[in-house]
């Protein structure tokens, strides 16, 4: 990738007017995602040891997903909206994770 | 390992101030798991949760503010997620001694990030009054508020910054911190972000960051799930009382103060490991 200029790309896709709350879905999600994580956390240390062990996996797991969900919302926004190079990019850091779990 | 109850209260120690002084919970966290005689193999985990959690309680609210450039950030991460693998891979053969001194030098360097870190970086080059805050479609530009004003950026030298992410991935596997006190000023002075963008960007690829070295960490199994909780619950109030102080206090005094409590933090640990 090379340093870009203030016009880079504007002709292919030119400067868009943004609506105030354009990723109003995704911000909710991610709310409610940080109140489950938190009842999630609260139960983990409440309840008994089997079962708190259980409950904490699915924590942990949560907490790995959502980072990489929210990468992957992306890439199918990008993806609908021709943006294909930061589509691109963006399915290239999921492949990066996806190896680095394959050698670990 | 110390008490459940110790984790969380660290972990919304932590977090707090790291939200207040904008470096992020981890690069307290981790040194001082390590100065309460937590091996630093377990301590990078329960850092990487730290970040993960803090990364998840600031999303909503940059989203909502238009100040996060996604296209960036991924493309930072990219080269980042790279340099996490590298370290996180690396830091099981790497020694317990040589793991805590990098440890300490990652906070020694938040430190002086801390410390030298300046208000306004990039002054602004005009005005859009047409549109509201947020990242323009293929590019690497967008706009941001700046005293009610819409300013537009551009990120230059990308390919500067993207070497040096890789450098921070490194450091970010190895020692479990998600690297934001070196993302946030590579945006900034190396690719001439604004600094509110380039904070909350490097929060949401921090995230990404946590989570590919968590999944590594994982596989190895080195995440214990009950004092992880702790970390998370700490974090996530921690990470929220803090957002909400900062706008109440000096940042730049806090900044300050927890650059000087960092550089203790690092010469107890690099001390420590002699």
């Amino acid at each position: 990738m090379t340093d870009s200029t203030p016009d880079s790309g504007a002709e292919r896709f030119p400067r868009v007017v943004h609506g105030p709350n354009r990723f109003s879905r995704l911000s909710i999600w991610l709310r409610r995602a940080v109140l489950l994580v938190a009842v999630l956390a609260v139960l983990t240390l409440l309840l008994p040891v089997a079962a708190a062990e259980k409950l904490g996996l699915v924590l942990v797991c949560l907490l790995i997903a959502l980072p990489l969900a929210r990468v992957l919302w992306f890439v199918q926004r990008w993806v609908r909206r021709g943006d294909l190079r930061f589509a691109a990019i963006a399915a290239g850091v999921l492949l990066v994770v996806g190896v680095g779990a394959l050698l670990a | 390992m110390p008490s459940i109850l110790i984790l969380g209260l660290l972990g919304t120690f932590c977090a707090f101030v790291g939200a207040i002084g904008g470096i992020g919970g981890a690069t307290l966290l981790v040194p001082v798991l390590l100065i309460c005689n937590v091996e630093p193999l377990l301590a990078a985990p329960l850092g990487m949760v730290a970040v993960a959690a803090g990364s998840l309680a600031a999303a909503s609210r940059q989203l909502d503010d238009g100040v996060v450039h996604h296209r960036l950030g991924l493309s930072v991460e990219l080269f980042a997620s790279m340099g996490t693998v590298l370290g996180a891979l690396l830091s099981t053969s790497i020694s317990e001694q040589w793991l805590a001194r990098i440890l300490g030098t990652a906070a020694l360097a938040g430190a002086i990030a801390a410390i030298a870190r300046k208000g306004l970086r990039n002054q602004p080059v005009g005005i859009f009054d047409d549109e509201s805050a947020g990242e323009w479609p293929g590019t690497l530009g967008g706009t941001y508020t700046l005293n009610d004003a819409v300013v537009p950026y551009q990120a230059k030298h990308v390919g500067y910054g993207l070497g040096i992410s890789v450098f921070t991935g490194v450091v970010s596997g190895l020692a479990g911190v998600g690297g934001g006190f070196m993302k946030t000023p590579t945006m900034s002075e190396v690719m001439k972000v604004p600094v509110k963008v380039a904070a909350a960007t490097s929060t949401f690829v921090s995230g990404i960051t946590a989570s590919t070295a968590l999944l590594i960490y994982g596989i190895q199994g080195r995440i214990e799930v009950r004092p992880a909780a702790a970390v998370i619950a700490g974090a996530l109030l921690g990470g929220f009382s803090g957002a909400r102080l900062q706008s109440r206090l000096n940042a730049s005094t806090v900044r300050k103060v927890t650059g000087l409590l960092l550089l203790v933090v690092a010469v107890v640990v690099i001390g420590g490991s002699w």
